[in-house]
């Protein structure tokens, strides 16, 4: 299963592109700006994920909805280990 | 050295800075070293697929004429978006490069296939 890495606000293509072809099973992590994309819907099956420092820093833990937990560097490099491969939509 | 299946995802447009043509460098030195390596053109990267880039003008070097390397690098497996493509009006064909068109569901499984993406 496929880590997809989002570090780009929705003015860029790379959640859109991401979503398009992400498969079941995926996980998709947002990170640096990429935590703006907290409100998209997900297809059924795929998880999402948002860097908790990156939320807090940018005002926005009142805005990502409760089905996007939020992580840590921990659980971050968790996720790298156990995905293969790994997308990030740069 | 065991090969590994290396997927270089292009969604850069060229002259942005310097990135598709480093992307494009290390994409080469990638395949020197017997890689599987595959390209994919998508989103904003189809454009480096227009055939008449003349970039003397801005002082930087031919990234369309730098992908006329690949076929040289042993690389085969080039791929564009087909949505990407057609959102952006760029014909296929345009330029010295054999190039197989992929639809989301493709690009899912040439994902999946892989031991490593690179973007750039």
């Amino acid at each position: 299963m496929t880590l997809h890495v989002v570090n780009k606000p929705p003015s860029n293509l790379a959640i859109t592109s991401c979503l398009a072809v992400v498969l079941p099973g995926d996980v998709v992590l947002l990170i640096e700006h990429g935590v703006y994309c907290g409100s998209v819907s997900v297809p059924e099956g795929v998880s999402m994920y948002a860097m908790d420092l990156d939320v807090h820093a940018r005002g926005l833990d009142d805005r990502i909805p409760p089905n996007v937990p939020l992580i840590d560097d921990a659980r971050f490099v968790e996720l790298a280990c156990e995905h293969n491969p790994i997308v990030t939509w740069a | 050295m065991t090969s590994k299946k290396i997927l270089f995802l292009l969604r850069s447009p060229p002259y942005a800075g310097s990135q598709a043509y480093e992307t494009l460098e290390s994409l080469l030195v990638t395949a020197v070293f017997d890689q599987e390596v595959s390209v994919l053109f998508a989103d904003d990267g189809v454009y480096q697929l227009l055939k008449e880039q003349d970039p003397s003008g801005i002082g930087t070097r031919s990234v369309g004429a730098g992908l006329k390397a690949l076929s040289t690098y042993d690389v085969e497996r080039v791929y564009a978006s087909t949505a990407s493509l057609e959102e952006r009006g760029v014909p296929l064909g345009d330029v010295d490069l054999a190039v197989e068109t992929l639809d989301a569901e493709q690009i899912s499984a040439l994902i999946a296939g892989q031991d490593a993406v690179i973007s750039g």
